[in-house]
């Protein structure tokens, strides 16, 4: 598929096919087109060339029947809410596939339920997003740069919260060790295009690749 | 879309700036000046409908689109048809506080028998309002919408006579909304005038919110 924004070619024919089960992070430099790829995946902007296909249906079928879940990295919380409304409302949005309670301890807000969303701290409201995108028990898993507010522990923690769900992850991610640590395959983009694909050890000993990921070294905290 | 109706209720309900310009505002100027008759309740009614009709609803589609909570919503099931929907009817029953409070003071007060159906005229006519606050938060992003809609709200109610005397502009849906609503309590019909120009701006608010919504 391949996508611009006006005259600027954002994605030029990325090709990739994700099996059931697997963990993939698409690894690359901000502005790379990461979360490009993500919009597309989710349905949220169509591709110029190409077709996108999300669990055997279109992508926008596949969000509306809750296959999907989503943690977007521009995807904010409304004010005025409490932490427990939002949840409701995901529970009540997917069908009621989980209780609230469930996705509150799954995404560890137990503390924060009668808080208000525009009271949470970066960490806190990230949590809050990880829970509305599980409420569904989605098939597939989209995380676009889902640790950035995170510290290490949180960031662990996170991981373990994701891992114990066992679905289908796509992750978007510019850290080289998140993506080594957590991934099964890494699809490395550069301006647009997928420059390597494969499993993290052969990502990493992948010379021709070293100028592409000295620039995502310096990104772990 | 029930549940996202009764998400964004209790969203507005909890927000401090409507309950205090868009219910206690009125409320208040209802207890100072509702002595002087009827006419004052009507307008402070239609103050409540128009302000919360305007701005409770309009203001968050905006804020939403600046933070990003409505591309969260649009990887949910949330349809946005469901969303479209949720927010007008979110905007109407958020207007009846303010409208039910300033009516009920004004029988306590002035004894106003007629005041359930004040309630139900500047409710249901509340609908032309929530749709150009729609309108508005679709096609500002964050604080500029609430900035606008607060600039539409006031120059409606003057140029429809409900503040400062004088009525300015006979077409304005505010006028319109306040004859309806002094008629009601006068016992005397609403007069097709009234309801023409209401439902006309209705339509155009409709049409406009239907040509812009897909794009915010």
């Amino acid at each position: 598929m391949s996508y611009s924004y006006g005259s600027a070619k954002a994605l030029t024919e990325v090709t990739f096919t994700v099996p059931s089960g697997q963990t993939v992070a698409l690894l690359g430099a901000n502005g790379a087109g990461k979360s490009t790829t993500v919009d597309l995946l989710l349905g949220l902007k169509r591709p110029e060339t190409g077709t996108v296909t999300v669990l055997n249906s279109t992508p926008q079928a596949a969000v509306a029947h809750g296959r999907t879940g989503a943690m977007l990295q521009t995807g904010g919380l409304p004010t005025d809410s409490t932490v427990k409304e939002i949840i409701d409302l995901a529970c009540h949005l997917y069908g009621h596939r989980r209780t609230a309670d469930e996705v509150i301890a799954l995404a560890g807000l137990d503390d924060f339920r009668r808080r208000r969303a525009d009271t949470l701290s970066g960490g806190q409201a990230q949590r809050v997003r990880f829970a509305v995108a599980m409420a569904g028990k989605p098939e597939l898993l989209f995380l676009d740069e889902p640790t950035v507010a995170l510290d290490f522990r949180a960031r662990r923690q996170f991981w373990r919260a994701v891992k114990e769900e066992g679905n289908t992850v796509i992750f978007a991610t510019h850290y080289l060790d998140e993506a080594d640590e957590y991934a099964d395959r890494i699809i490395v983009i550069d301006r647009g295009r997928v420059i390597a694909d494969g499993p993290p050890q052969q990502i990493k000993g992948d010379k021709s690749l070293e100028y592409a990921l000295v620039k995502l070294t310096g990104g772990t905290e | 879309m029930l549940a996202y109706t009764k998400f964004e209720v209790l969203r507005t309900l909890h927000n401090f700036r409507y309950l205090v310009f868009l219910v206690l505002m009125p409320v208040v100027f209802e207890l100072i000046w509702g002595k002087q008759g009827q006419a004052v309740t009507a307008a402070m009614a239609v103050y409540a409908a128009t302000g919360a009709g305007l701005i409770g609803s309009g203001s968050a589609i905006a804020e939403d689109r600046a933070t990003g909570w409505l591309k969260q919503l649009r990887v949910t099931p949330l349809s946005d048809r469901a969303w479209l929907i949720g927010k007008i009817v979110q905007g109407v029953l958020t207007v009846i506080p303010g409208v039910l409070l300033v009516s009920v003071i004004g029988a306590v007060t002035t004894h106003v028998g007629r005041w359930p159906l004040l309630v139900a005229v500047t409710v249901a006519g509340s609908l032309p309002f929530v749709l150009i606050g729609v309108f508005a938060g679709t096609l500002f992003r964050g604080r500029t919408a609430t900035i606008a809609l607060v600039l539409v709200f006031f120059t409606m109610m003057f140029l429809g006579g409900v503040v400062g005397g004088e009525t300015i502009w006979t077409l304005a849906p505010t006028h319109s909304l306040l004859t309806a609503g002094v008629g009601v309590l006068e016992s005397r019909p609403i007069g097709a005038e009234a309801l023409v120009n209401l439902a006309a701006w209705t339509v155009a608010a409709a049409v406009a919110v239907l040509l812009r919504w897909r794009r915010a």
